[in-house]
């Protein structure tokens, strides 16, 4: 059952009035309910901007967009922590629920992450794996029914990283919700996702569409991985380059 | 551990080292003030010995915290309505630019406007009145609210309200917990130069049309060519301002300032 449906024809920045860049064209997708979708493409190729638009933040582009699940509860992990400076970790989650009983729960998520030493320490006294753990535990705080990812673990040494993506997996599984988790990491990719569409851009648009069925114990292998990325990452984009031309922005992915 | 222990011991000595100056300099100001009251006529200039005679016979009467009482009544009054209109103006004015172009003028209107002038316009539209002095004075201060409050709310960053959306925190959780913080520096900041410039316009106004307060005993003192007394509710003045300062300011500061390291 398709739980997000994208079909967007253009989305054009405008500078002094005036059409500028083209971010994104004839992008179009769904994703299923429970899957989690990886969205790779190269870096300033319009993925922040799709993100933005299927969030809601940004209306103006040309297209449409279809939530088919809990329009209410579609959440989206921003790139930067963006935690409230100004409140603790605790009161960061807290906010974002609204039942009662949200500071029992809040702490609840805030173990599952691993800061409850960190509960009450305000944002800018932890590191930035500790805040991105912080900003994980908040997104399913709000119980989501779609996340949206958008490379919320760059920046980040490869240990720290590693250690976010299996605590998204856990919650991911143990949460059941929708996610489309947007990287250039290809190895991220293929660690994560139950299915990997692959875009080129700029303008983005949608250039294959991968499933990916690897067992969790395969997929806290890096040669398993590596063997799934020569078999289907790599091999897709040899084919891909000649026909479409766009070497230059696809050679960014392997 | 020991670098932080470290830390606190020089800040507690630099502490140590402050007051110390601090008491020393108001020791030789007392010195430079009764050897020149020594020399002039002490109906010129009282020593400082009298002028504290006075505070206490001031507050022996009831009278000087009675003056002193109405004058922080109505630098309160006046200064919550200023804070609260002016916040509101320049609120409105650094989120919404049409409202800010057409506002800017007059802004820049009132923020030249002398003050005398609008005390006066005052008593004469609205009559010799408690709620005309009080006006005066917020009309006086709202200017000054208003700027520093725009300069806050065009501060405001994108990123955050764009997370409070996300996260569906409505108006008033977002005022509370997105919005607020932001501005509160800007707040304290409006806080501090508000309080200034109103303990001094309060004066003006209860010299020029009240039979109480500061402004008013000053006034009267004047008459009576009294330089003790007028010394006197000028230092208790200056007491009781240092007094907020340092027991209602300052703490609040630190605690809303508390996240920042």
């Amino acid at each position: 059952m398709i739980a997000l449906e994208v079909d967007i024809a253009a989305k054009t920045f405008l500078a002094e009035g005036r059409a500028s860049h083209t971010a994104i064209r004839d992008m179009r997708f769904t994703v299923d309910h429970g899957e989690f979708a990886c969205l790779v493409g190269p870096s300033g190729a319009g993925k922040t901007s799709l993100l933005n638009i299927i969030a809601g933040l940004d209306p103006d582009y040309d297209g449409v967009v279809r939530v088919n699940a809990d329009a209410d509860r579609l959440c989206y992990m921003f790139q930067s922590p963006r935690l409230l400076p100004w409140r603790t970790v605790a009161q960061n989650v807290e906010l974002v629920m609204r039942e009662d009983g949200a500071r029992e729960a809040a702490l609840r998520l805030i173990d599952e992450v691993g800061l409850t030493k960190f509960a009450d320490a305000f944002p800018g006294q932890i590191s930035l794996g500790m805040q991105r753990r912080a900003a994980l535990a908040r997104a399913f705080a709000f119980r989501p029914s779609i996340l949206l990812m958008d490379e919320p673990f760059v920046s980040l040494d490869e240990s720290a990283a590693d250690g976010l993506r299996s605590l998204l997996a856990d919650l991911w599984r143990s949460r059941g919700c929708t996610v489309l988790f947007v990287t250039h990491d290809t190895r991220e990719a293929v660690r994560l996702a139950t299915r990997i569409i692959v875009f080129t851009g700029p303008p983005a648009r949608v250039a294959h569409d991968i499933p990916v069925r690897l067992s969790t114990e395969e997929r806290a292998d890096a040669a398993a991985i590596e063997a799934f990325r020569a078999r289907n990452l790599a091999l897709r984009q040899a084919v891909a380059q000649p026909s479409n031309g766009e070497i230059r922005v696809e050679s960014g992915l392997v | 551990m020991s670098s932080r222990a470290g830390a606190a011991s020089t800040t507690a000595a630099d502490g140590a080292r402050r007051a110390a100056w601090f008491a020393g300099s108001l020791v030789a100001l007392w010195a430079v003030w009764s050897l020149a009251a020594y020399f002039a006529d002490p109906r010129y200039l009282p020593s400082p010995a009298a002028v504290f005679a006075a505070i206490g016979a001031g507050v022996a009467t009831g009278d000087l915290p009675y003056h002193v009482g109405i004058t922080l009544l109505r630098v309160a009054a006046s200064f919550l309505i200023a804070m609260f209109i002016g916040s509101a103006i320049g609120i409105l004015m650094g989120r919404w630019s049409r409202f800010n172009l057409f506002f800017d003028s007059w802004l820049t209107l009132f923020l030249n406007l002398p003050a005398l002038v609008t005390i006066i316009l005052c008593y004469i539209w609205f009559g010799l009145y408690e709620a005309a002095a009080i006006t005066a004075v917020a009309l006086n201060k709202i200017p000054n609210v208003a700027v520093t409050m725009r300069e806050g709310a065009r501060a405001l960053s994108a990123d955050y309200s764009q997370m409070a959306r996300v996260y569906r925190f409505g108006r008033w959780r977002t005022f509370r917990h997105v919005t607020l913080p932001q501005l509160a520096p800007f707040f304290a900041a409006a806080t501090r130069s508000g309080l200034a410039l109103v303990w001094k316009i309060v004066l003006v106004v209860e010299l020029l049309g009240r039979s109480n307060g500061v402004g008013f005993q000053l006034y009267l003192y004047f008459q009576q060519f009294d330089v003790t007394n007028i010394l006197a509710y000028a230092i208790a003045f200056i007491a009781v301002v240092q007094a907020i300062e340092l027991f209602i300011l300052q703490p609040w500061e630190r605690s809303v300032n508390r996240w920042r390291r």
